[in-house]
């Protein structure tokens, strides 16, 4: 029996001896289809409150919404149709757009309880003939840890009317916070709607949410009470008109058409809020080649009237795609230090499937980490030339390899799987046409003998045109 | 000691906000970085297929239901097993007469003679008896590093202890089993 004195012979031996056996195919994959699908479900789900646009086209028929249509187009340069544009939607910081098309109320001032160091600030409320939305944040005390090995049991809350009738959350996700730092979490919760005549409701927290079980307080109760809305405090919302009459109406910003897989990029809304504007757009298209989320439109850069750079940031796009749609939804925030119009320069990429395309790689009998092996081979995917280059082990983990190719076509990228060897994972890539990619997958050790042979899965192109979009407020 | 680099890659923010938008090829990335690991772990916890496979669709469940919650600081991957341990935990209590397989009895391999023939030809077998034999925590460090191949970084994270303190207290673990079985080879 060999010894064992020397740590990595002792390592494997221990690694060999916790080895359990892998699990069966079909459960991996049907497991991560049911992944995947409840994953996309559930985003869906929770940003039903940013789909008031889909909610305003299904009331109308479409016989009125011929009405309105032509009814704006004549209007359309009057600025009374901006302005009543405005009231049917709006933006309330840390709620998103709401649809105030029923009367609106909303907190009448923010509540803020502290026990035991702990603080929660509900922040904001808003009421409507559909749902109520309550927003809270909490901050820990300076000296909170987490206790080793915790579990935290969220119970979740509920609003408490005064005839003790309790309504349950419906829908909840985490809010960002970065205008709070101390702020450990900012939650938005929904609920029914509170009748009309109710003036205030209980909110009860029994868990502060992902804080561990039996560190924090619990049960909170905190009265809140609601008035009418303040219009000064929503901001309006203005909605893109699409007719087929240009018009004259500042709000006009023109939607790119490009013919390749039916791509088209546009501005919907936007809204203007004190510190700057938040743009809301959309990606569609119409090739099913290309499969839903397969296109990713990224804002390279925005320039002013006068050519300067100006400054944005992601934004909550507020709505997410029907299962199956080919359209995506985008959102980005600008501040008000600008000249208009600005001018968006976006960047189209898409993801297809490969049409095969293979090549061979022996690593031989003993692969060491941040080895490399030339491979110098030109495949064909989708009518272009891919060069694979090289291949190396990364040394991310024992079996990760990585492949190094280059394009002169508009792929920038390319998934690569050895269908005799199921991966352990996969990652890599850079965007960027003509620029060398990488992609790679680790194999499950021990790395199988070579010569090995890995098949083109899918590729990512950089879409050609001109994706610009021009906006003023 | 050995490869420093993590086992487990971590996941980007710019992922779990996407998934969070329900990015199909987000989720993908997602589950393709832990399904296998995470069915390891809890394989290793129950010694069953079935077992294992309900705990981690349990898991992933667990996954999307928290997400929205996750505050992201660099530890998804302490954050998932976190998730994973918890349905152990969880199943442990609600099955009282299951016993974590780790903890089953094994015979001393010291005075069994069926197993003298065993550790004569096959070294493994009595690695794995010593690997029974450790104390509770002991065994979660070599589950987490050898069988979920977490990195000391990550174990730390999901442990609440410092990156040092793992790698030391593995290294310990490791040099008590080579004296181990230098001395049943003696």
């Amino acid at each position: 029996m060999p010894k064992l004195n020397q740590p990595s012979e002792l390592e494997k031996s221990v690694r060999d001896a916790a080895t359990v056996p892998e699990p069966d195919a079909e459960f991996i994959h049907s497991l991560r289809a049911r992944f995947i699908t409840e994953g996309h479900a559930s985003a869906n789900k929770n940003q039903e409150t940013f789909m008031k646009r889909k909610t305003f086209s299904q009331r109308l028929t479409w016989g009125l919404a011929v009405l309105v249509l032509v009814t704006l187009i004549v209007l359309s340069t009057q600025p009374t149709v901006v302005t009543a544009l405005k009231r049917l939607f709006g933006y309330v910081p840390n709620v998103g757009i709401i649809d105030q098309s029923t009367p609106v109320r909303m907190l009448t001032e923010p509540v803020t309880v502290t026990r035991e160091g702990f603080t929660v600030a509900v922040e904001q409320a808003v009421l409507n003939d559909e749902k109520s939305i309550v927003v809270y944040s909490y901050s820990l005390p300076p000296d909170y840890v987490d206790p080793e090995n915790s579990v935290s049991t969220t119970r979740a809350p509920f609003l408490t009317l005064p005839d003790g009738t309790r309504l349950d959350i419906l829908r909840a996700r985490h809010v960002a916070s970065s205008d709070c730092p101390q702020c450990y979490l900012r939650y938005l919760m929904e609920f029914d709607a509170i009748p009309a005549d109710i003036s205030e409701a209980t909110l009860e927290i029994p868990d502060l949410v992902a804080i561990p079980d039996n560190t924090a307080p619990q049960d909170w109760k905190i009265q809140l009470k609601f008035k009418p809305a303040d219009p000064a405090d929503i901001a309006p919302v203005i909605e893109q008109i699409v007719t087929p009459v240009p018009t004259t109406a500042s709000t006009d910003a023109p939607t790119q058409s490009v013919n390749t897989y039916g791509i088209t990029n546009g501005l919907d809304k936007f809204v203007a809020l004190p510190d700057g504007y938040i743009l809301y757009g959309h990606t569609s298209w119409t090739d099913p080649i290309i499969r839903p989320y397969g296109v990713s439109s990224e804002l390279a850069g925005i320039k002013d009237a006068n050519d300067m750079d100006i400054l944005f940031d992601y934004a909550d796009a507020g709505m997410n795609s029907e299962p199956g749609e080919l359209r995506v939804y985008w959102a980005y925030k600008v501040g008000t230090d600008f000249t208009a119009p600005l001018t968006l320069n976006f960047v189209m990429l898409a993801s297809l499937p490969a049409d095969g395309g293979s090549f061979t790689f022996d690593p031989g009998p003993d692969p060491q980490p941040g080895q490399k092996w030339d491979i110098n081979q030109d495949v064909t995917v989708n009518n272009e030339v891919i060069h694979v280059l090289y291949a190396e082990q990364a040394g991310i983990e024992p079996g990760f390899f990585l492949f190094n190719m280059q394009s002169d076509s508009n792929i920038t990228h390319a998934s690569v799987i050895d269908p005799d060897h199921p991966p352990l994972g996969g990652g890599g890539g850079i965007p960027s046409a003509g620029a060398p990619f990488s992609s790679g997958f680790a194999y499950q050790v021990p790395i199988p003998q070579g010569p090995l042979t890995l098949t083109f899965t899918d590729v990512q192109l950089l879409i050609p045109g001109d994706w610009t979009l021009s906006w003023s407020p | 000691m050995e490869n420093e680099e993590p086992r487990q890659v971590e996941i980007e923010l710019k992922t779990i906000t996407h998934a969070l938008a329900g990015d199909e090829a987000a989720l993908a990335r997602i589950y393709d970085a832990y399904a296998r690991p995470i069915y390891r772990y809890h394989y290793s916890r129950v010694g069953n297929a079935p077992d294992a496979e309900d705990l981690t669709s349990q898991t992933f469940m667990a996954v999307l239901e928290a997400l929205p919650r996750y505050q992201h600081r660099g530890r998804f991957t302490a954050w998932m097993f976190q998730i994973a341990r918890n349905k152990v935990m969880d199943h442990f209590r609600k099955n009282p007469g299951m016993k974590d397989v780790t903890e089953e009895s094994v015979a001393d391999p010291l005075q069994s003679e069926a197993l003298e023939a065993i550790y004569q030809r096959e070294s493994k077998t009595h690695l794995k008896a010593l690997l029974h034999l450790l104390e509770d925590d002991e065994r979660e460090l070599i589950r987490l590093r050898f069988t979920a191949e977490l990195s000391f970084v990550q174990i730390g994270q999901l442990l609440g202890r410092s990156e040092d303190a793992v790698r030391k207290s593995i290294r310990r673990i490791l040099d008590r089993l080579a004296v181990q079985m230098e001395a049943q080879n003696a």
